[in-house]
C-alpha cells in the first residue's frame, strides 16, 4: 500500500469570471507522504488556496488528477466528498468563525462533526475530551467560544477538525491571528500530531515561524512550484567584522529560514542552509 | 433512550441553540409566520365576529314584523278545548325561546261579521208578525234579520286579558256572560269607538250579528255594553286589524258564546229559534311573541335563530298552526349580504395573507443568506446535504410551532381590538369585540403552521446542494436573479392571473344564478395573485428602472449621490427583493386605500340615487311646502306610466324642469353630462298653458247667469228647477289645484250675480295659503245637495265672467270665451240674451195678461247681446261632471331611461301616446338617459320622465262633483325633494310646518350612514386598515433586515470608502442613499400597482347587499390626499429604519471596520 496521502499530477485550475479567465494552477505536480508536514508559501493571488482547496475537496481541478488518502477527488463524486471530509481531511482557518460554531460551547462544536457523522454521544465525549486535553483546553471544555482567547480558539478549531480523526490537516494561515508565542504553542501542536499521530498536514502561510517547523516547505508562484528561489532573490549583505551578517526579513522569507541555519563552506563562498537546533 | 431519541434530542439543542443564536433575524421569521397564521385564525375569527355583530345589528335594527312572531292557529268551528289546545302547543314550542321571547300575547280574532240595524226593516216588528200568524206553522220562513246591501262589518276579538286593553270610553266589559244562567239569553257587548260611531249605535242599544257566510238563522242579538278605544293601538294585540271597529268580549263570554246551545222556551226567542249561539265561528287565534332585544347578545344570536326555526317547526307539528315571522327571510338577507361582503373581506384577508407569506419568504431568504456561511461549514465538517436542510427544516418547524401557539392568540386580540377602534367602536360602542371561539380554528392554525414551515422551508431548496465554495460565495455576495425569474414562475402566475381574470369576467365575483348565492373562490385569491403577479412581472423591469436611475444619479457632480448611483447601475438585480416587498407594501396600502375611498364614494352615489336628492319628504301636501331659506325644494310626482301604452307599465316621475336639476343627486354617468341637460326647461319645456289667467290681486270672480226656466205656465205646475252652484277649479302658481264655489246659486228665477271667492281658506279641496296668481282652469255647475242627479238636465245662461280685485275688476270674458271649451257632454254655444225670456214667456199661464215687448225687456231674464247658454245633461255622482275646461294643446315632453327607450322602441324625437296613471297622453320623447335616481322598480320595466304641471294639466282632465260629499282630490304630487346643506334641520322645519306624520323621510346622510353602519362593511373598512398598517409593519421589518444584511455584506466597500477619506456619515448616507432610491422606486410602482388593481377589480365589486347590481354602479375613486398622507408616512418610517440600520456603518471606527474588511 502506497504511503502518499497526496498524489496531484498535473493539476490546472482555471477561474472564470465572466469573459475572463485566470490560470490559477499551471500543471502542478505535487505529492506528500504520510505523516508528512509541507508548508505552502507564495504571495496573494499565487494559487495556494486553490490548491488547497482542491485537495480539501471543496473545488475541482479544470485538468490533472488529484489524489488524496487514495480517493480520486477528480471522478465524479457523489457522495464520496462526504466521506472524504469526514475520513480524509480537516481543515483549519485563519478565521476563527470559519472554524467555529460561535453559539455552541468548546465542546459542542468538537463534538458537531462526529454528530453529523453519527458518532454514538459516548465516543463523542470521550474522543473530545481526549482532543481537548491534547490541546490544553479541558479546563475550558465548556466554556462558550466567544469568552475563549485567540490561541484557544485556533486550538479548540484544531480539536474540531480533528475530531473525526482524518489523515490529512489542512491549514489556511493557521496562526494569522495570533501572537508569537499562541502561534508556537499551534506550531507545535502540529508538529506533535504529525511526529505522534501520524497526521500529515499541509499549511498555507506566510509566517516565517511556522516553515522552521515543516519537513518540506514548497514556493508557490504563479501557479507552479518554483525552485530557483536563490536565483532570483540574491541580494547583497554586509558582513562586519566580528562576523555578523545582517539578512533582510523578505530573503529569509523567501528562503524559509527558521530561527537556526547550518552555514556550509562551499567552492562560491558560504551557503546557509535551512536547518540548525530548531529543525 | 433508544440511541435516535437522544440524536434527535441533541439535534433539537443544537436548533434551539442556533434559533437562539439568531434570534434577531429569526424574529423576523416568526413573526412573518405568526401574522400568516394569525390572519388564518382571523379568517373565521373575524368574518364570524363581524357576522355576528351584523346578524345583532340587523336584529336590533329591523322593524318589529320582521323580528316578531305570530303563531296562527285558523280553525273553522271555535271550540275552547281546541284553543287551549293551541296555548299549550305554543307555551311549550316557545320554551327554549323564552330568553328572547318573555311574553306571549294571544288573542282570538273572528271572521267577519255584519251588524243588521234592527230598525230599518223593523225585524222584530216583522218577527212580531210572523209569531202572530203563526210562526213555522203558517209555512213562511221566519223573517231572520238579513244584512242591508252596504253592511257594516266587523269582527270579534277577545284575549286573556282584554279588559286591561281598551279603554272604556262608556258602559263596561262583561267578564262572564253565560247563556245557561241567563233567562233572556243575550250577548253583552263592547264596541270599537269608530264602528260605534258609524252605526250609531250607543251603550244599551241592540244590534243583529250575523256571520258573513252563516246560514239564514244562525245570527245573534247583541246588546252594546260599553264603547271602548284601545290603550295601545300600536301593540301586538291589535297586529293587522283596525281596533276601533271591532266587537270586543270577554274570553270567557267568547268561549261560552262560540258554540251553540240549546234554549228551553223557544218563545224568548223572537223567531222561535231553539239553538242559539255564533256557532262554528271561524277564527284566527294568534300569538304574538314580541322580541327582546336586549336579550339578543352576540354569542346567542344564532341559538336564537335556530330556536325560531325550532318553534316554527314544533308549532306546525303539534297543532297545525303557523307561524308568520320574516327572520327567516332577515337571516337569508343576512345571509346574502355575509357573501357578497364576505367575499371583499375574505379577498383583502387573502391578500394581506399573500403579503405575510411574501414577507416571511423574504426574511426566512435574508435569514439563509446569513446563514450561509454556517452552513458552508457544517458542510466543510461533514454535514450531508440532508442534514443542513433538515436542520434549517427544523428551524423552520419550531418556528412555525411557535407562530402556530402565539398565533390565536395574537388573531384574538386583533379581532377584539377592532371593536375598539373606528369604525367598528362606533356599532360596539367602544367595547372589544366579542371574539366567537371554538374548534372552528385548528384547521386554520394547522394550515397557517403548514402554510409558514412550507415557505420558509422552501428558501433552503435553491442553496440545498450548494457547495461549500459556492455557500461561501452566497455568505459575501448577493443573490443573483430571483428564483421567480429564474424559472419564468412570474411569468406562469401572470398566466394564471389572467385566466382567472378571464373566469371572474365571464361569472361574476358571487355566483348568483344558483338558489344559494356562493362565493366564487377564485375571486377571493384574485386580488392577490393580481399584484402578486404583477409585481413579479414588475421585477423584470426594475434592472432597467434603478440602472436609468443610476445613470442619472452619476451624472451629480457630489460623490455621495454618484457612488450609490454607479452602484445601482452596476448590479441593480439585489435590489429586487427589497422593492418588492415595498412595493407589495405600497400596493396594498393604495388599494385599500382606494378601495375604500371608492367603497365611501360608492355608498354617498347609492344614497343620493336611493333618496334623489339630498332630502326628499314623501307625504300628502308635502310637495308644496315652504323649504327655509337656503334650500331648494322641488315637487315630484311618482305615478305609473306606459310609453307607447305598453301592456307593462314603467315608472312614471313628473317634475317642475325649473327646480328639479338643482335638486337632483347626479352624476355624470347617468347619461347627461348635468341634471339641467336632462331634465332642465330645455328638454323638459317651459310652464304648462293651464286656462285663464286671472289678474295679479285677484280676490275673486263674478259671473251672472241663470237656469233657463220652464215656460211660465209649465213653471206654475211644477215649481222652480232645482238652483245649481258654479265651481270654478283653478290652479296657483305652483301648481296646486283650487277647487272654489259660488256663493250663492243660479235660479230659474231670473238672471243673478255670484261671486266666487277665491280666498286659500275657502277652497272647497282644502285650505290653502292665498294664491300669488291664479290660472282658471274649469268651470261646472251642480245642484245643491239633497238626493237625486248631481246636476239635473237643463240649460244655463252665463255672461260677464269678471275679475275683481281690490283695485277694481277686470273683464275676462273674452279669455274664458277663448280658452274653456265643453266637455263630457255639456254643450256650449252662444244664444242670444233674451233666450231665458224667449222661454218663459212662452206659455203664459191662463188669466194672466201676455206681456208685450217692453215688459219682456224688462223682466229678469231679458239681457240684451249674445251669451253663452250651457246646455247640461242630467249627470248623477257616478258619471263625470259635465263643465268647461282648457285644453291643452301641445305635447307633453318625456324623458325615458335608456329601458324604457329600448321596450318602446322609442328615441328622441319620437312621437307616441304615453299612458300616464289613467289618462292617455300624445307625447314625444326629448331625451335618453341611463339612470334615473329613486327608481328601480323591478315590478316595472323603465323611466318615463315628464314635466309635473303639464301632466297634472293632462290628469286633471275631469272636475270631480263637490257637493255631495268630500271633494274627489286631483292627483298632486306627494314628493318634495330637498337640495340642502342642513338635510336633518330643513327636514325637522318642513315638517312641522306638515303638522302630520310622513310616509317617508330619505336624507341621502341617512341612508349612506345606513350603508356604512352595516358591521359587516364597517369590518371591511377595518380590515383594510388592518391589512395597510400589517404591511407598514411588515415593510419596516423587512426594510431593516435587509439594511442589516446588506450593511454586513458591504463592509469591505464601506472600510474602502472610509480608507479613502469619506467620513463616517457620508458612507452611511452614501448607503442610505442607495437604499431610499430603491425604495422610492418600490412605493411608486407599488401604488401605481395598488390603483391598476383597484381598476381591474372594480367590475367585481358591483354588488349590492342581496348580490343585486348596485345601482348607481361603484366608480373608482382615487383618495390622493390620503394616498400622499400614507405615502408621506411610508416613507418617513422607512427612511427613519434605514437611517437606524445604517447606522451601524457609521458607527463603527475605521479600525474596526478595516479589520471586518480583512475577514
Amino acid at each position: 500500500m502506497s504511503n502518499l496521502v497526496i498524489e496531484i499530477e498535473n493539476v490546472i485550475k482555471i477561474h472564470k469570471q465572466g469573459a475572463l479567465e485566470v490560470v490559477a494552477l499551471q500543471g502542478l505536480d505535487f505529492e506528500v507522504q504520510q505523516g508528512e508536514f509541507v508548508v505552502i508559501v507564495g504571495r496573494s493571488g499565487s494559487g495556494k488556496s486553490s490548491l488547497l482547496q482542491i485537495i480539501g475537496g471543496m473545488d475541482k481541478p479544470s485538468a490533472g488528477k488529484v489524489s488524496v488518502a487514495g480517493m480520486d477527488l477528480t471522478s465524479p463524486l457523489g457522495a464520496d466528498i462526504l466521506t472524504h471530509f469526514r475520513r480524509n481531511v480537516g481543515f483549519l482557518w485563519q478565521d476563527f468563525t470559519r472554524n467555529l460554531v460561535p453559539y455552541l460551547k468548546a465542546i459542542a462544536n468538537v463534538e458537531l462533526p462526529m454528530l453529523l457523522a453519527g458518532v454514538s454521544s459516548k465516543r463523542r465525549r470521550q474522543r473530545s475530551k481526549a482532543l481537548l486535553e491534547v490541546t490544553d483546553l479541558l479546563n475550558r471544555t465548556y466554556a462558550k467560544v466567544n469568552v475563549l482567547s485567540g490561541g484557544e480558539q485556533q486550538r479548540l478549531a484544531l480539536c474540531v477538525a480533528l475530531s473525526l480523526g482524518p489523515r490529512l490537516l489542512l491549514a489556511d494561515e493557521p496562526t494569522g491571528e495570533l501572537d508569537t508565542e499562541r502561534s508556537l504553542q499551534v506550531y507545535d501542536l502540529l508538529r506533535h500530531l504529525c511526529n505522534e499521530g501520524g497526521l500529515t498536514v499541509v499549511a498555507v502561510t506566510h509566517d516565517v515561524a511556522l516553515t522552521g517547523r515543516a519537513d518540506r516547505v514548497m514556493h508557490l508562484q504563479d501557479g507552479v512550484f518554483r525552485t530557483d528561489v536563490g536565483a532570483r532573490h540574491k541580494r547583497a549583505v554586509d558582513i562586519a567584522k566580528d562576523g555578523t551578517i545582517r539578512i533582510p526579513t523578505e530573503l529569509l522569507a523567501e528562503g524559509m529560514m527558521g530561527t537556526t541555519a547550518v552555514a556550509e563552506v562551499v567552492h562560491e563562498g558560504i551557503l546557509l542552509n535551512r536547518g540548525g537546533s530548531d529543525a | 433512550m433508544p440511541g435516535s431519541i437522544v440524536l434527535f434530542v441533541t439535534y433539537l439543542g443544537f436548533v434551539v441553540r442556533r434559533i437562539w443564536a439568531r434570534r434577531r433575524m429569526l424574529l423576523g421569521s416568526f413573526l412573518g409566520a405568526t401574522l400568516v397564521t394569525a390572519l388564518l385564525v382571523v379568517l373565521p375569527l373575524y368574518e364570524a365576529s363581524v357576522s355576528a355583530v351584523d346578524l345583532l345589528f340587523t336584529f336590533r335594527q329591523a322593524p318589529d314584523a320582521s323580528v316578531n312572531l305570530q303563531a296562527i292557529s285558523s280553525t273553522t268551528a271555535y271550540t275552547p278545548a281546541g284553543a287551549d289546545a293551541a296555548r299549550g302547543a305554543v307555551a311549550a314550542s316557545a320554551a327554549p325561546i323564552a330568553a328572547w321571547y318573555p311574553t306571549i300575547e294571544e288573542r282570538t280574532l273572528s271572521r267577519e261579521y255584519l251588524f243588521v240595524p234592527l230598525g230599518n226593516p223593523d225585524w222584530l216588528g216583522l218577527a212580531e208578525e210572523w209569531r202572530r200568524a203563526g210562526g213555522e206553522a203558517s209555512g213562511e220562513t221566519a223573517p231572520y234579520p238579513s244584512p242591508p246591501q252596504e253592511a257594516t262589518q266587523t269582527r270579534f276579538i277577545t284575549a286573556p286579558d282584554i279588559g286591561e286593553r281598551i279603554e272604556l270610553l262608556e258602559g263596561e266589559l262583561l267578564d262572564q256572560q253565560d247563556p245557561s244562567s241567563m233567562e233572556e239569553p243575550i250577548l253583552r257587548v263592547v264596541l270599537g269607538e269608530a264602528v260605534a260611531t258609524l252605526t250609531r249605535l250607543g251603550v244599551g242599544d241592540r244590534v243583529v250579528l250575523r256571520g258573513f257566510t252563516s246560514l239564514p238563522a244562525v245570527f245573534e242579538m247583541v246588546e252594546v255594553s260599553g264603547i271602548a278605544r284601545p290603550i295601545d293601538p300600536t301593540a301586538a294585540l291589535w297586529a293587522n286589524t283596525s281596533p276601533q271597529d271591532l266587537v270586543m268580549i270577554s274570553e270567557a263570554s267568547f268561549d261560552l258564546w262560540s258554540g251553540s246551545f240549546g234554549v228551553a222556551d223557544a218563545e224568548i226567542d223572537p223567531w222561535l229559534r231553539t239553538t242559539r249561539g255564533l256557532q262554528r265561528v271561524q277564527t284566527g287565534q294568534t300569538f304574538s311573541l314580541s322580541l327582546d332585544r336586549e336579550a339578543v347578545r352576540l354569542e346567542n344570536v344564532e341559538v336564537l335563530a335556530r330556536g325560531v326555526t325550532g318553534f316554527t317547526r314544533s308549532v306546525a307539528q303539534s297543532e297545525g298552526i303557523r307561524t308568520i315571522t320574516q327572520l327567516p327571510a332577515l337571516i337569508g338577507e343576512f345571509d346574502v349580504r355575509k357573501v357578497v361582503f364576505g367575499a371583499p373581506i375574505l379577498a383583502m384577508l387573502a391578500l394581506i395573507v399573500a403579503g405575510a407569506l411574501y414577507f416571511l419568504i423574504y426574511m426566512a431568504g435574508l435569514a439563509l443568506e446569513q446563514e450561509a456561511a454556517e452552513l458552508s461549514l457544517l458542510r466543510m465538517r461533514g454535514a450531508t446535504p440532508w442534514q443542513t436542510t433538515g436542520l434549517h427544516l427544523m428551524q423552520s418547524l419550531l418556528i412555525a410551532v411557535g407562530a402556530m401557539i402565539v398565533a390565536p392568540v395574537v388573531a384574538r386580540a386583533m379581532v377584539s381590538v377592532t371593536g375598539r377602534i373606528p369604525p367598528m367602536s362606533t356599532l360596539t360602542g367602544g367595547e372589544p369585540l366579542t371574539v366567537a371561539s371554538g374548534r372552528s380554528i385548528i384547521p386554520f392554525v394547522v394550515a397557517g403552521g403548514v402554510l409558514t414551515f412550507v415557505s420558509m422551508g422552501l428558501a433552503i431548496l435553491p442553496i440545498a446542494r450548494r457547495s461549500v465554495l459556492e455557500l461561501r460565495a452566497i455568505a459575501s455576495r448577493p443573490a443573483r436573479r430571483s428564483i421567480w425569474q429564474r424559472y419564468n414562475l412570474d411569468l406562469f402566475l401572470v398566466v394564471i392571473a389572467g385566466v382567472i381574470l378571464f373566469e371572474l369576467r365571464q361569472q361574476g365575483i358571487v355566483d348568483t344564478d344558483s338558489a344559494d348565492i356562493g362565493l366564487d373562490p377564485f375571486s377571493i385569491a384574485a386580488p392577490a395573485l393580481f399584484l402578486f403577479s404583477g409585481a413579479l412581472l414588475l421585477l423584470r423591469v426594475l434592472p432597467w428602472i434603478l440602472k436609468g436611475i443610476g445613470w442619472l444619479m452619476t451624472r451629480t457632480k457630489g460623490m455621495t449621490a454618484a457612488l450609490p448611483g454607479w452602484h445601482l447601475g452596476r448590479n441593480p438585480i439585489p435590489y429586487g427583493r427589497l422593492a418588492l416587498l415595498v412595493w407589495l407594501t405600497t400596493g396594498f396600502g393604495a388599494f385599500a386605500l382606494t378601495y375604500a375611498a371608492t367603497l365611501e364614494s360608492s355608498y354617498a352615489d347609492r344614497a343620493l340615487y336611493a333618496a334623489g336628492a339630498d332630502a326628499r319628504i314623501v307625504a300628502e301636501g308635502a310637495a308644496y311646502l315652504t323649504v327655509p331659506d337656503g334650500a331648494v325644494g322641488s315637487p315630484v310626482f311618482r305615478g305609473v306610466g306606459a310609453p307607447r301604452l305598453a301592456p307593462r307599465g314603467a315608472e312614471l316621475l313628473a317634475v317642475d324642469p325649473e327646480t328639479f336639476p338643482s335638486v337632483l343627486g347626479w352624476r355624470g354617468d347617468f347619461g347627461a353630462a348635468t341634471a339641467e341637460d336632462a331634465f332642465g326647461p330645455g328638454v323638459l319645456g317651459g310652464r304648462a298653458d293651464w286656462g285663464v289667467e286671472l289678474p295679479a290681486g285677484v280676490t275673486s270672480i263674478g259671473v251672472d247667469g241663470l237656469l233657463i226656466p220652464e215656460p211660465w205656465a209649465e213653471r206654475e205646475r211644477s215649481g222652480p228647477q232645482d238652483p245649481v252652484r258654479l265651481l270654478a277649479r283653478l290652479v296657483d302658481e305652483r301648481g296646486r289645484f283650487r277647487v272654489h264655489a259660488a256663493d250663492v246659486s243660479f235660479t230659474d228665477e231670473g238672471w243673478s250675480t255670484v261671486s266666487i271667492d277665491l280666498s286659500g281658506v275657502t277652497a272647497l279641496s282644502g285650505p290653502l295659503p292665498d294664491a300669488e296668481s291664479l290660472v282658471l282652469q274649469a268651470v261646472w255647475v251642480e245642484r245643491d245637495g239633497g238626493p237625486g242627479a248631481a246636476v239635473d238636465a237643463g240649460r244655463v245662461l252665463v255672461d260677464a265672467w269678471l275679475a275683481i280685485s281690490p283695485g277694481g275688476s277686470e273683464s275676462i270674458q273674452s279669455q274664458v270665451d277663448a280658452e274653456l271649451s265643453a266637455q263630457s257632454n255639456l254643450r256650449l254655444e252662444r244664444v242670444d240674451g233674451t233666450a231665458a225670456a224667449d222661454v218663459f214667456f212662452d206659455q203664459i199661464p191662463p188669466g194672466v195678461p201676455i206681456p208685450n215687448a217692453a215688459e219682456r225687456a224688462a223682466s229678469r231674464y231679458w239681457r240684451d247681446g249674445r251669451v253663452a247658454q250651457w246646455t247640461i245633461p242630467s249627470a248623477t255622482r257616478g258619471q263625470p261632471v259635465p263643465h268647461l275646461r282648457h285644453i291643452p294643446e301641445q305635447r307633453l315632453e318625456f324623458v325615458l331611461d335608456s329601458e324604457a327607450a329600448r321596450t318602446a322602441g322609442l328615441g328622441v324625437g319620437s312621437e307616441a301616446l304615453f299612458g300616464v296613471e289613467a289618462v292617455t297622453v300624445s307625447g314625444v320623447v326629448t331625451g335618453v338617459v341611463e339612470l334615473i335616481p329613486t327608481t328601480g322598480d323591478e315590478r316595472l320595466t323603465g323611466v318615463l320622465v315628464t314635466r309635473l304641471d303639464g301632466l297634472l294639466l293632462r290628469m286633471s282632465a275631469q272636475p270631480s262633483w263637490s257637493f255631495t260629499g268630500t271633494i274627489a282630490r286631483s292627483p298632486l304630487p306627494e314628493e318634495l325633494w330637498i337640495d340642502t346643506d342642513a338635510p336633518n334641520d330643513v327636514v325637522r322645519i318642513v315638517l312641522t310646518e306638515l303638522g302630520a306624520e310622513p310616509d317617508e323621510v330619505i336624507t341621502a346622510n341617512g341612508v349612506s350612514a345606513d350603508f356604512s353602519s352595516r358591521p359587516i362593511q364597517v369590518g371591511l373598512v377595518s380590515i383594510l386598515l388592518i391589512g395597510t398598517g400589517a404591511g407598514v409593519v411588515l415593510a419596516l421589518a423587512g426594510v431593516t433586515g435587509y439594511v442589516l444584511v446588506a450593511v454586513r455584506r458591504r463592509y469591505r466597500e464601506m472600510g474602502v470608502l472610509r480608507a479613502l477619506g469619506f467620513r463616517r456619515r457620508s458612507v452611511a448616507g452614501t448607503f442610505a442613499l442607495e437604499q431610499v432610491v430603491v425604495l422610492g422606486v418600490g412605493a411608486i410602482v407599488g401604488v401605481a400597482a395598488g390603483i391598476g388593481l383597484m381598476r381591474l377589480m372594480i367590475p367585481f365589486l358591483q354588488l349590492g347587499e342581496e348580490a343585486e347590481d348596485l345601482v348607481p354602479p361603484a366608480i373608482m375613486q382615487i383618495a390622493t390626499g390620503r394616498l400622499v398622507l400614507y405615502l408621506v408616512v411610508v416613507a418617513a418610517l422607512l427612511v427613519l429604519a434605514v437611517l437606524a440600520s445604517t447606522r451601524s456603518v457609521s458607527a463603527r471606527r475605521l479600525s474596526e471596520v478595516l479589520r471586518e474588511v480583512e475577514r
